[in-house]
C-alpha cells in the first residue's frame, strides 16, 4: 500500500511538472502576450519597454529556469493582466467551482442512478425508453442553451432563484443544474448498460437460484459490480468540470469559478496564470484519480495495491 | 479504504450547503451588471473597462468632460501652458482621499511620476508618452513637463487618475482602492461582486445612491435576464436584438468604429480606385440597420465623432453606390484578382457577421474576396505585421482621449504602429498637428487629413457604433458619449 | 411409490428475438423421484440448462417464455406460484449450481457473505449461527482451513474449490433437489472425480434427488438412476441407466452409445460428434428432429412427428420405429448391404 503510494506521487510529481513544461513550450510558441495587454495604439518603444519590463525578452532557457525555480517554491510569479500572485487568483476561486462540480456531480448522481437502473430493470419497455430518452437529452443539449433557458424560465418568468451571482443555495441551484445535464446523461447511459450487463452474468442467476429477491439481487450484488464503471465516469465528469470545463457555466450565471479565470489566462496568454491554474488543476486531477482509485480498491477485492 | 470513500462524500455534501450570507438590496442602493471583473482596481495599470467602471466612481482627474465632452477642472482649479513644454495646474483646496491623506500638489506630482514610471509598466502609457515628469510648485501647484510641444496635454490629464502617495506605495493597493470621488470602495470578491458606499464627506456633495454593488456577468443575456429579473438595475453593453426586451434602455453613439483597414503600401490595393470601389460598394446604412438594429450611424469617412478634437463636420461618407464601384473597378482594370481579407471573431460586437456581410457586398460589385477569420494571436500578427501586410483587414477602434491624434499617427501615418497607409503629406500633417500647441491651427489638419483619407480612401469607413445601456424602472440615468458610467449621477425615482 | 418428488408435463419454452422464435424446450416431459438421481445428456444446445432454468423458474426474460406446461414439485405446479413463493422454493426445496464455477460466484462478495445470505434468508439464522454454519458446510464439502476461509474471495480460490462452494451453497438450506448443470465441465479430470465423489456422498448424507446435466456418458454411467436423452430441445428417450445402456431405443441414443468404444467400464469418454448438425430451432422440422441424420428415416418420419412413447416398462422412445437395439443393429446391416 505504503509502496503503492509512494509510486502513485512520483508519477504525480512527474505528471505536474510535465504538463508544466508542456505549457510553458507550447504558450511560448503561441503568440505574443505583451501586444495583447497594450492598447493597439500603443507605440514600438512602449511595447519593447513592457516586453523587456516582464522578462520576455531573455532567452526562453532563462525564463524556464526562472520559471521553474520560482514555480517550485509555488511560486508562480503575478499574473500579467491583473496586478496579484497568480496561485492565490486560482485558489481563491476553487471553492466555487468545487461547490458548483461537487453539486452538479451530486445532482447527476443521485438523478442518473435510479434512472440508469429503472431502465436497466426493464430493458425495451415505455420506462426505458423515457429514460434513456432523459438521458440522450441530457448530454446532447448544451449548457449554454439549458442555461438560458432555465434561467427565463425561473428568474424572469417566475421569481424563483436568481439569475447569476454567488452566495446563497439560491444562486447555486440553476448553474448546478445546467452543469448535471451532461453527467446526468452519461451517468445514467453507463448505470443502464453496466447494471445490465451485470445482471446478465452468471453469478446473478445463481444468485436468484438460491431465492434472493430483485431488489436484493440488484442492490447486493449486481449494483457492487457495476459501480466501477460508473465511478470511474464520475470521476472522469468531476475532473473535468474541475479541470474548467464550467466555464461556459460560469459565463452564463457569473459564477466566480476558475473555468473563466483559466479561459481568460488562456486568451490573454497569461503565462503566470495559466501555469498556476495547470498546476493547481494538475493536483487535482491527481488527487481525485487517487482518490476513485482507492473507491475501486474499497469496492473490488480484485484490485490490490 | 471504504472509510475514505464516505468522507470524500462527506466533503462534496458538505461543501453542497457551504453558504455566505444572502445580499439584499436596500432603500437607496443598486446593483450594476457590468461584463467582467476588473483585472486589478489599480486606477493607473490596466487599460481595462471593467476596471475604469468601478475606478471612475472612486477616483477622480485634473480635468473632466461635461456632457458635451468639453474639458471642464475638476480637482484642478485651473491651467495655463506656460512654455511650450511646461503646463501649470492649480488644485482646489481642501480636497482630500477617503484615508485621510491630503490631495495636493505632492499626490498630483506622485500620481503622474508612478503612471510613466518605465518600472511601473502601466497599459496606459500610451495615452501619456508625451510626459516627462510632474514637480511640486507648491501645495496646490502642479508642473508638468512634456518632451515636446503637447497641444493634448489637457486631454491626457481626463486620463490620468489621481492616487494618494502613501496607500499608493502600500502593500495591497490594487485590491484597496482609495480616491477621492463620490463613493468609496468597500470589499471586492474577485469574479463575485465589488462593494461601493456613498463617500459622505465628498467635496463636490455626496451622491444620492448610498451604495452600489458591481458584478461581473459575462454572457449578455444573462445580463439582461437579472435586468428583467429585478436583481440589477443597471447593465451596460446590451445587445440590440435584446433591446425591446428591457425595461428602460439608453442609447448613445460610443466611441467604437469598425473599420476595414486597406492596405496602399503594397498590393492590389495601391490603386486608389479600387480602394474607393470598396467605399463605394458597401452599404452602410443597411448594415447600421440590418446587423445593428439601427443602434450604429455611418460614419462620416473618418473613424472619429463630434466628441473628438479633430472630428471634420463637412466629410461625408462615400454613398452606396455599385455601379460607381464597378465603374471604378473597370477603370482600375480590375479582373478578379482575389484580395485577402482578414478578420477575427468573437472580440467586437458582431465582428464576424460584419465582416461576412462586407465581404457580399464587395462580391456583389465583381470584387474576388479571399476571407480568412484567424484567431486572436494569429490575427494580432497580422494586424501589426511591418512587411506583408494584408490586403484588408478589420479591426475596430475606439478614441478614449477624445483627441484625433491618437487614431490617426496610429492608424494613418506612415508610421503608425497599427497602420497599413502610406501617404506623405498625411503623416506630414499628423506629426506637425501633434506638436501644434495653437488648437484652431491643429484643428485645420485635422480637418485636411480627414479629407486626404477620405479622397485617398484610407480606410474602408462603416459605422460608429452606439453604446446601449439597460435601466431598471426606478432608476435615472443619461449615458455619456465616453462611455464612463457615473454612480452620482444617477438617482432613484 | 406415491406422487414423485418432481413431474414435469408438457413444458414448452421459448426464446423471442424480434421476429424470430426458438423453441428452446418442446413438449418435455419426466418425473425425478425422491431420492434418484437422473441423469439428463445431449447435445450442446437441445435444451437441458433451459429445462431446467424453467424449472427455477429463472429462463431470461423478456426474450425467454415458458409458453406451455407444468412443473409439479411436492403436489404444487410451481409455474403457478407468484414471485414471493417462488423465491422461497428457490435455494431452499431446489437448489441450483452451474457448470462455470468461476463465473457464479459474485467477485466482490467474501465466500462468507454468499453462504450466510440463504441461511438467514430461508433459515432465519441470526449472522452468528449463520457464520457457524457456514464454516460447517466449508468443512462438509472439504475445503480446508474453513474458518479462515469465511473471507476470502471467490477470486482467492481454484477452479474446484469454487464450485465445491458453490456445492456448499446449494446444500446449505437442505434442498429436496439439487440440480447440478454440467457442474464438472469447466475442471480438469482429477478435479472431476472428487467432485463426483463428493455429491455421491452428500447426496446420501442429505437424502435428497439430484438432477445432474452432463456431456460425458462415463459418468452418467456410474452416478445416476435414471437417463434423460435430449435432442433438439425434445426429450427423445429415456430409461433406467443399465437398460438405456444395454438396450437404447432411440436411433440417437443408438449413436451416441455406438460411439462410446466400451461401455461396461468405468473409462471415461466424451460424447462422439454424430454427423450432421441439429436443426434450427427456429425453423423446426415438421417431421421427427432427428430425421435429417438418422440412418433409419423413411418417409412418415419427415412427415410427423413421432410422440414419446413407453417402449418397455418404464423405458420410453420417441421414434416412428419401435424397435430393440439387435432390430435395430440388424436393420443398418441390411441397408448397407443394400
Ligand atoms: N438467453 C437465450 N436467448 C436466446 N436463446 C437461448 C437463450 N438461452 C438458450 N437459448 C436457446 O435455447 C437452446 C437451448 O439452450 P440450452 O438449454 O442452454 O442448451 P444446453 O442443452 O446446451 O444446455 C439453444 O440452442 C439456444 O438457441
Ligand atoms: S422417427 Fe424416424 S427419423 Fe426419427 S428417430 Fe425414429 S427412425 Fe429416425
Ligand atoms: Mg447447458
Amino acid at each position: 500500500m505504503s509502496a503503492y503510494l509512494a509510486r502513485r506521487l512520483f508519477y504525480s510529481i512527474a505528471v505536474v511538472i510535465g504538463v508544466s513544461v508542456a505549457v510553458f513550450l507550447i504558450t511560448h510558441q503561441l503568440g505574443d502576450p505583451v501586444r495583447m495587454m497594450l492598447p493597439l495604439e500603443a507605440s514600438e518603444e512602449q511595447y519593447q519597454a513592457a516586453r523587456q519590463q516582464l522578462g520576455f525578452n531573455d532567452p526562453v532557457l532563462v525564463q524556464f529556469a526562472r520559471f521553474s525555480v520560482d514555480a517550485v517554491r509555488g511560486d508562480f510569479g503575478d499574473s500579467l493582466w491583473m496586478d496579484a500572485p497568480a496561485l492565490p487568483l486560482v485558489l481563491e476561486r476553487l471553492p466555487a467551482t468545487f461547490l458548483l462540480a461537487g453539486t452538479a456531480i451530486i445532482i447527476a448522481l443521485v438523478l442518473a442512478v435510479p434512472l440508469g437502473i429503472i431502465a436497466a430493470l426493464k430493458p425495451r419497455s415505455l420506462l426505458d425508453h423515457v429514460a434513456s430518452l432523459t438521458a440522450l437529452l441530457g448530454l446532447s443539449i448544451a449548457d449554454f442553451w439549458l442555461g438560458l433557458m432555465l434561467i427565463f424560465i425561473f428568474p424572469v418568468s417566475l421569481g424563483l432563484f436568481y439569475t447569476s451571482g454567488y452566495g446563497t443555495w439560491e444562486h447555486l441551484v440553476l448553474p448546478a443544474v445546467t452543469l448535471a445535464a451532461r453527467p446526468l446523461g452519461r451517468i445514467s447511459q453507463i448505470v443502464r448498460s453496466s447494471v445490465l450487463d451485470e445482471l446478465d452474468k452468471n453469478y446473478v442467476t445463481a444468485a436468484r437460484a438460491r431465492g434472493l429477491s430483485e431488489q436484493a439481487t440488484l442492490l447486493g450484488h449486481a449494483l457492487r459490480n457495476a459501480a466501477i464503471p460508473i465511478v470511474t465516469l464520475t470521476g472522469f465528469e468531476l475532473t473535468r468540470l474541475l479541470a474548467g470545463f464550467t466555464v461556459v457555466v460560469e459565463a452564463v450565471f457569473g459564477w466566480p469559478g476558475v473555468g473563466l479565470l483559466a479561459v481568460d489566462a488562456i486568451e490573454r496568454q497569461d503565462l503566470p496564470l495559466l501555469q498556476a491554474d495547470v498546476f493547481v488543476v494538475a493536483m487535482i486531477v491527481v488527487v481525485i484519480n487517487l482518490l476513485i482509485d482507492l473507491l475501486y480498491g474499497a469496492l473490488d477485492p480484485r484490485i490490490r495495491y | 479504504m471504504r472509510k475514505l470513500a464516505i468522507l470524500f462524500c462527506v466533503i462534496l455534501a458538505g461543501a453542497l450547503l457551504l453558504s455566505v450570507s444572502p445580499l439584499m438590496a436596500q432603500d437607496s442602493s443598486i446593483t450594476v451588471a457590468i461584463g467582467g471583473d476588473p483585472t486589478t482596481l489599480d486606477p493607473q495599470a490596466a487599460d481595462d473597462g471593467n476596471e475604469r467602471a468601478v475606478n471612475d466612481n472612486i477616483y477622480e482627474t485634473l480635468l473632466t468632460r461635461d456632457a458635451s465632452m468639453a474639458l471642464q477642472p475638476l480637482l484642478a482649479e485651473g491651467y495655463e501652458q506656460i512654455d511650450a513644454t511646461t503646463w501649470q495646474f492649480t488644485l482646489k483646496s481642501g480636497i482630500s482621499f477617503t484615508n485621510g491623506e491630503p490631495m495636493n500638489a505632492e499626490a498630483v506630482a506622485f500620481s503622474i511620476n508612478r503612471n510613466i514610471n518605465p518600472e511601473f509598466n502601466s497599459e496606459q502609457l500610451s495615452f501619456f508618452e508625451t510626459i516627462t515628469g510632474a514637480s511640486v510648485v507648491d501645495d496646490l501647484t502642479v508642473s508638468i513637463t512634456t518632451n515636446g510641444p503637447d497641444p493634448i496635454l489637457p486631454a491626457r490629464m481626463y486620463w490620468l487618475k489621481i492616487v494618494p502617495p502613501v496607500a499608493a506605495q502600500a502593500d495591497g493597493f490594487a485590491e484597496n482602492p482609495v480616491g477621492t470621488g463620490p463613493y468609496k470602495f468597500v470589499s471586492w470578491s474577485r469574479g463575485q461582486q465589488i462593494e461601493l458606499e456613498a463617500n459622505a464627506e465628498y467635496w463636490g456633495g455626496a451622491p444620492s445612491i448610498s451604495r452600489v454593488v458591481i458584478r461581473p456577468i459575462p454572457e449578455e443575456s444573462t445580463r439582461l435576464a437579472a435586468l428583467q429579473a429585478g436583481e440589477v438595475d443597471f447593465v451596460r453593453d446590451l445587445i440590440p436584438e435584446q433591446i425591446d426586451q428591457a425595461p428602460v434602455v439608453k442609447h448613445i453613439p460610443g466611441l467604437e468604429f469598425p473599420i476595414v483597414r486597406l492596405n496602399n503600401k503594397d498590393g492590389i490595393l495601391t490603386d486608389v480606385r479600387i480602394r474607393q470601389a470598396i467605399n463605394y460598394a458597401v452599404d452602410k446604412e443597411a448594415i447600421a440597420e440590418a446587423l445593428y438594429g439601427g443602434y450604429a450611424v455611418v460614419a462620416q469617412a473618418q473613424v472619429i465623432n463630434s466628441s473628438h478634437f479633430g472630428f471634420n463636420p463637412d466629410v461625408q461618407a462615400y454613398p452606396y453606390a455599385p455601379d460607381m464601384a464597378r465603374q471604378l473597378l473597370a477603370e482600375a482594370g480590375y479582373s478578379g484578382e482575389p484580395i485577402q481579407f482578414i478578420g477575427e471573431a468573437g472580440r467586437w460586437l458582431k465582428d464576424r457577421e460584419l465582416i461576412e456581410v462586407v465581404a457580399a457586398m464587395l462580391t456583389d460589385v465583381g470584387i474576388t474576396v479571399d476571407v480568412q477569420i484567424l484567431e486572436w494571436s494569429n490575427y494580432l500578427d497580422l494586424l501589426f505585421a511591418a512587411e506583408n501586410q494584408p490586403s484588408m483587414i478589420f479591426v475596430a477602434n475606439d478614441n478614449t482621449l477624445f483627441d484625433a491624434d491618437r487614431t490617426f499617427s496610429g492608424y494613418y501615418s506612415c508610421e503608425g504602429r497599427v497602420s497599413s497607409y502610406c501617404n506623405d503629406e498625411v503623416t506630414q500633417l499628423i506629426n506637425t498637428a501633434r506638436t501644434e500647441t495653437d488648437s484652431a491651427a491643429r484643428l485645420e489638419m485635422y480637418h485636411r487629413v480627414v479629407e486626404l483619407t477620405r479622397e485617398d480612401a484610407a480606410f474602408l469607413f462603416l459605422v460608429n457604433l452606439e453604446n446601449i445601456y439597460g435601466l431598471s424602472e426606478r432608476l435615472e440615468w443619461e449615458p455619456r458619449q465616453d462611455g464612463k458610467i457615473l454612480f452620482a449621477q444617477m438617482t432613484l425615482k | 411409490m406415491g406422487e414423485p418428488l418432481l413431474r414435469v408435463e408438457g413444458l414448452r419454452t421459448i426464446f423471442q428475438t424480434g421476429k424470430q422464435v426458438v423453441t428452446a424446450v418442446s413438449g418435455v416431459s419426466y418425473s425425478v423421484d425422491a431420492g434418484e438421481t437422473v441423469g439428463i445428456v445431449g447435445e450442446s444446445g437441445s435444451g437441458k440448462s433451459v429445462s431446467m432454468l424453467a424449472v427455477m423458474r429463472l429462463v431470461p426474460s423478456p426474450a425467454g417464455r415458458i409458453t406451455e406446461g407444468k412443473i409439479w414439485f411436492r403436489g404444487r405446479n410451481l409455474l403457478e406460484l407468484d414471485s414471493a413463493e417462488m423465491r422461497a422454493v428457490r435455494g431452499k426445496d431446489i437448489a441450483m449450481i452451474f457448470q462455470d464455477p468461476m463465473t457464479s460466484l459474485n467477485p466482490v462478495l467474501s465466500i462468507g457473505r454468499h453462504l450466510v445470505e440463504p441461511l438467514k434468508l430461508h433459515l432465519g439464522l441470526t449472522p452468528s449461527q449463520a457464520k457457524t454454519r457456514a464454516v460447517e458446510l466449508l468443512q462438509m464439502v472439504g475445503i480446508p482451513d474453513a474458518a479462515n476461509r469465511l473471507n476470502d474471495y471467490p477470486h482467492q480460490f481454484s477452479g474446484g474449490m469454487r464450485q465445491r462452494v458453490m456445492i456448499a451453497l446449494g446444500l446449505s438450506c437442505n434442498p429436496k433437489l439439487l440440480i447440478a448443470d454440467e457442474p464438472t465441465t469447466a475442471l480438469d479430470v482429477t478435479i472431476q472425480a472428487q467432485i463426483i465423489d463428493l455429491v455421491k456422498r452428500l447426496r446420501r448424507e442429505f437424502g435428497m434427488s439430484v438432477i445432474w446435466i452432463t456431456h460425458d456418458l462415463g459418468i452418467v454411467a456410474g452416478l445416476v438412476d435414471r437417463v434423460i436423452v435430449m435432442y433438439a430441445s425434445h426429450v427423445v428417450e429415456t430409461a433406467g441407466v443399465d437398460d438405456l445402456y444395454e438396450n437404447p431405443r432411440h436411433p440417437y441414443t443408438l449413436g451416441l452409445l455406438s460411439a462410446i468404444p466400451r461401455l461396461d467400464t468405468a473409462e471415461r469418454t466424451r460424447l462422439m460428434p454424430i454427423p450432421g448438425k441439429p436443426p434450427d430451432l427456429s425453423n423446426p422440422p415438421k417431421g421427427c428432429p432427428f430425421a435429417p441424420r438418422c440412418g433409419f428415416s423413411t418417409a412418415d418420419c419427415l412427415s410427423e412427428k413421432p410422440t414419446l412413447r413407453e417402449v418397455a416398462p418404464g423405458h420410453f422412445s420417441m421414434c416412428h420405429l419401435e424397435l430393440s437395439k439387435q432390430a435395430f443393429i440388424n436393420l443398418r446391416e441390411v441397408r448397407v448391404n443394400a
